[in-house]
């Protein structure tokens, strides 16, 4: 506290913020900085402004995109080289605006579209959070985003904002219950789901009428994730949406790794129930006019884990078996083993030591099974590459989870 | 003229954990480093199906050697003729060639010494003080616990006294321990009202997700490979390394280090591709890791950093006895990792004055093919050998033990007068036996596995009480000290003879202790590749 106090003094931000350290109303700041800790998770600002092994919100963190890296910023309320001399204006003009207090225009790698519709509330609940609760981190962020030409000039940014950023700000539409407008504001606007999940035209805008309809992203692909009427996460019940994103997996679902992984271990992992019942209710809301690519199987899922004598085990060795006994050579002698392969021996030897003989992982999705899962069965193979080759690294609420990066070792 | 163009600024002979772990450190820091590895590559999952496939089901009993590769230029260890002996006990450990090394097949165990273990001689008036001291070591220790993400007990005392949390650490273990299993409980609830103590035992098996490594879920297959990557292996570092800059060259036998004309320096490393193409590199320094066998064999090969003529002898193990039992009651082994823990009743004390220290390393194997291939021999089959299997499974107790030996310059590795290697250059030979400081502890062993048997109730399914069974814990060949007559390298691993000489390898060690060397070889590893770093 006395820390903060000092901080809030010495920088000269608000009357209000030094206010909330006088006992009457002592108790309403920490609520109020416990709002702004919360919306700092759900708004998932650490991921992009922290670098790998670097102090949290000094920035540094280059985001990779299809225009070149940008690095993103020192949000720590350092005087030098954050956001410590800023007002609330400003702070609210960056976020939502994508204005910086120099005057100079942040690229949308910085999700502020999505951010443009937070409320006034919530800008002053964060405002207040980082500029009280951050250490501040007196370091310049060091790489600086160069672009090529012309995207180097931030002005365009200007124009880039004139066609697609929409200034309005949230509030509730009529007909809407509390949940789903909640929903709403926590999928398109705090959350920013879209930035991932909604295919850009070749400007780098999410493109109007596409929402949440998947997109590729660095070798991953993110999901349609619509849960509505032929929305591919329609068979999805309630509590399984909201466990994959509360702990990452979901049985027979599927499991969050890449970017996704990583939303859940910054973010999502720290949403309330009601919060992540909210967002459930509006992906509910997303409704598909075409059938989904993607099977959506019935069968249910092997029960004794150890089966092995199973219909499906039995076919996997059987196929293994096969393609030993076509060329015996490499397993008679070993200095041959360069020459073992095949899709059978390689899944029975790298994957089914977790994953089980026949896939269906353990009974706890400590394993995930394998044999419903939308990775593996999406028609689109990039994510099941992705994971096979960069592993998954996540911690979800329940545990942290770990798969080998296969395409490293 | 001094030499200003080099290949790389290390060039590290050896690709296992040892030379790794100095590699990544060395490249990580900016430095150009070349790895050479006699042996080939193969990624974990053709282990996993060699494994599988060869017939190897005993973790305990077989060949752990057999699911890996046997490069004609770089053969395992029993490989036929690979070494030869012709002393009174056979010494032949398990070994691998290839990237990674040997520790793709160990139980794990991540050991520091003890201070005592330092100062033997001054102590207790036998082998050898170290020139160096724990103090010296721990921040090694330290580092190296976390590369490999090691896991021990904070509150253990490892002197086995049942005391504080000791030795002294600078930090707690990186990764706290593995629950343990409910063999491990009995064994450790029934020795306990005998008096014996159940330590967990440090290991580099991943309790939570460690870096690149998932969590060791217990497929008790941590020997002959860890299916799933859990337990650390070698191979990690070498890989980092790489990633680090470091350039690996696999399939390259080292078969000499040349002198300068003036016989004080390494001039070049020489090695042979597998098409017999001799290659020659230079570097500012060399770091030879190539285990504690093969390390002096090079040496020997060119006359090298052996002015004192230790190079090779000194030999030392752990050499000690074993005992399988069926307890009288199920106990459940091998649900976790091979081992959990072990009895250190006698890890230090002044009976170190007249016998080695020892150390029950407690098995959490499964027996089913000792007991079945028991059971068969007696002639019982049918619906009773499923039974008995049964019974017997479950109640299955092994533990193996390992003594303290001390340096005698008898106990050699030396060229082979006879067995060539792929490349017509003479492989090992060695003389071995157990001196009376370990026999007389053996007495000791004998009196442990009689209190054993009664504390578990046991009835004996194997004992052995007189063939010196070997721990794969070569150390001694290449010693480490301050005197050049009487050993090979300095404190700080470098050649008495040739000052860009640094030798890594468990062999450098003067003492043997009672524990698994590998975290130890590693420190000094860690520490010598630290010392270069100040030099380059």
């Amino acid at each position: 506290m006395h820390r903060s106090l000092h901080h809030a003094m010495t920088s000269g931000i608000t009357l209000a913020v030094v206010l909330l350290f006088s006992p009457a109303v002592k108790a309403n700041g920490q609520a109020l900085i416990q709002r702004g800790a919360y919306l700092a998770r759900a708004a998932d600002c650490v991921a992009c402004h922290t670098r790998p092994g670097g102090a949290e919100f000094a920035g540094g963190y280059g985001i990779k995109s299809p225009l070149g890296v940008i690095y993103s910023s020192n949000i720590t309320p350092s005087q030098a080289h954050g956001i410590g001399g800023w007002s609330e204006a400003a702070f609210a003009a960056a976020v939502r605006e994508g204005k910086s207090a120099d005057g100079h225009r942040l690229y949308p790698a910085m999700p502020y579209d999505s951010y443009a519709g937070m409320t006034d509330d919530d800008i002053h609940a964060l405002y207040v959070y980082v500029t009280t609760q951050i250490t501040p981190v007196d370091q310049a962020v060091g790489p600086v985003t160069a672009l090529h030409f012309p995207y180097n000039m931030r002005s365009l940014m200007r124009v880039w904002n004139w066609m697609y950023l929409d200034k309005g700000r949230f509030a509730p539409r009529p007909g809407e219950t509390p949940l789903q407008s909640r929903g709403r504001y926590l999928v398109e606007t705090v959350a920013h789901c879209g930035t991932c999940h909604t295919p850009r035209n070749f400007m780098m805008a999410t493109k109007s009428g596409h929402k949440l309809e998947g997109a590729s992203l660095g070798g991953w692909y993110a999901p349609d994730i619509a849960a509505g009427e032929n929305g591919p996460l329609a068979s999805w019940r309630d509590n399984e949406i909201m466990a994959y994103l509360r702990d990452g997996h979901a049985r027979d679902r599927g499991v969050a790794a890449g970017p996704m992984g990583e939303a859940v271990e910054h973010s999502l992992r720290y949403l309330s129930e009601p919060d992540l019942a909210a967002i459930t209710a509006f992906l509910r809301e997303q409704k598909r006019r075409v059938q989904p690519h993607h099977r959506v199987d019935t069968a249910v899922s092997v029960s004794r884990i150890y089966d092995v004598d199973s219909e499906q085990a039995r076919a996997t060795r059987d196929l293994a078996r096969q393609q030993r006994n076509a060329d015996p050579r490499p397993y008679a002698d070993r200095r041959n083993y360069r020459d073992i392969e095949g899709g059978a021996a390689l899944y029975m030897a790298a994957c089914a030591s977790c994953h089980q003989l026949d896939g269906s992982g353990t009974a706890d999705d400590f394993y995930p099974s394998l044999r419903k899962s939308g990775t593996v069965r999406a028609s689109r193979s990039s994510n099941l590459v992705m994971t096979i080759v960069a592993g998954v690294h996540r911690n979800g609420a329940d545990h942290k989870a770990s798969c080998l990066p296969f395409g490293m070792i | 003229m001094t030499q200003t163009d080099y290949d790389a600024d290390v060039i590290v002979v050896g690709s296992g954990v040892i030379g790794s772990l100095a590699a990544h450190h060395l490249a990580k820091n900016g430095k150009s480093v070349i790895i050479l590895e006699a042996g080939t590559r193969v990624p974990r999952w053709k282990i996993v199906e060699s494994f599988r496939e060869c017939g190897n089901v005993s973790t305990d009993a077989g060949n752990r050697n057999q699911p890996y590769p046997n490069e004609p230029w770089a053969p395992s260890s029993f490989v036929p003729d690979y070494i030869t002996n012709h002393g009174p006990i056979d010494y032949i450990p398990g070994m691998l060639r290839m990237v990674g090394g040997t520790t793709w097949h160990w139980g794990g165990a991540c050991w520091r010494l003890l201070p005592n273990d330092f100062h033997l001689k001054s102590l207790y008036g036998v082998g050898r003080d170290w020139p160096i001291s724990y103090d010296d070591l721990e921040p090694f220790y330290h580092q190296v616990e976390i590369e490999m993400g090691v896991s021990g007990d904070d509150t253990a005392d490892y002197s086995g006294q049942n005391g504080g949390a000791f030795p002294p650490r600078q930090a707690p273990y990186p990764v706290r321990p593995q629950a343990l299993g409910y063999f491990s409980q009995r064994f450790r609830d029934r020795v306990a009202v005998g008096g014996y103590s159940f330590t967990y035992q440090p290991n580099g098996r991943a309790t939570d997700p460690y870096e690149e490594r998932p969590a060791c879920v217990g497929n008790n297959n941590c020997s002959p490979v860890c299916p799933i990557g859990a337990q650390y292996s070698g191979d990690r570092h070498a890989t980092k390394a790489e990633r680090a800059g470091a350039k690996l060259i696999s399939d390259a036998t080292v078969y000499r280090l040349e002198k300068t004309p003036d016989g004080k320096r390494i001039a070049a490393v020489h090695y042979y591709t597998p098409d017999k193409r001799s290659v020659r590199l230079t570097a500012r320094k060399v770091l030879v890791a190539a285990h504690a066998l093969e390390t002096p064999r090079l040496m020997l090969l060119s006359d090298v950093g052996n002015s004192s003529g230790m190079v090779g002898r000194n030999l030392m193990d752990h050499n000690a006895f074993s005992l399988a039992m069926i307890a009288d009651e199920p106990m459940w082994s091998g649900r976790g990792p091979v081992q959990q823990g072990d009895v250190l009743k006698w890890r230090d004390g002044s009976f170190r004055q007249k016998h080695g220290c020892i150390r029950h390393e407690v098995g959490n194997f499964v027996g089913n093919v000792q007991i079945t291939e028991r059971l068969l021999s007696q002639g019982v089959i049918g619906p009773e050998l499923d039974e008995k299997i049964r019974h017997m499974a479950a109640r299955w107790v092994f533990m193996d033990s390992n003594i303290e030996m001390l340096p005698e310059p008898t106990n050699r590795m030396s060229l082979s007068a006879s067995k060539r290697d792929f490349y017509g250059l003479p492989l090992m030979d060695i003389y071995y036996d157990v001196n009376d400081y370990a026999r007389a502890a053996g007495n000791v062993i004998r009196e442990d596995y009689a209190n054993f048997l009664k504390l578990l109730g046991g009835e004996i399914f194997d004992q052995n009480l007189s063939l010196w069974e070997n721990r794969d814990h070569p150390m001694g060949t290449v010693i480490m000290g301050n005197d050049p007559r009487d050993s090979v390298v300095n404190h700080e691993g470098r050649s008495h003879d040739h000052d860009n000489l640094f030798i890594a390898t468990t062999g450098i060690m003067p003492a043997a202790s009672v524990v698994n060397p590998t975290l130890t070889g590693c420190a000094l590893s860690l520490r010598s590749a630290s010392i270069m770093l100040k030099e380059i």
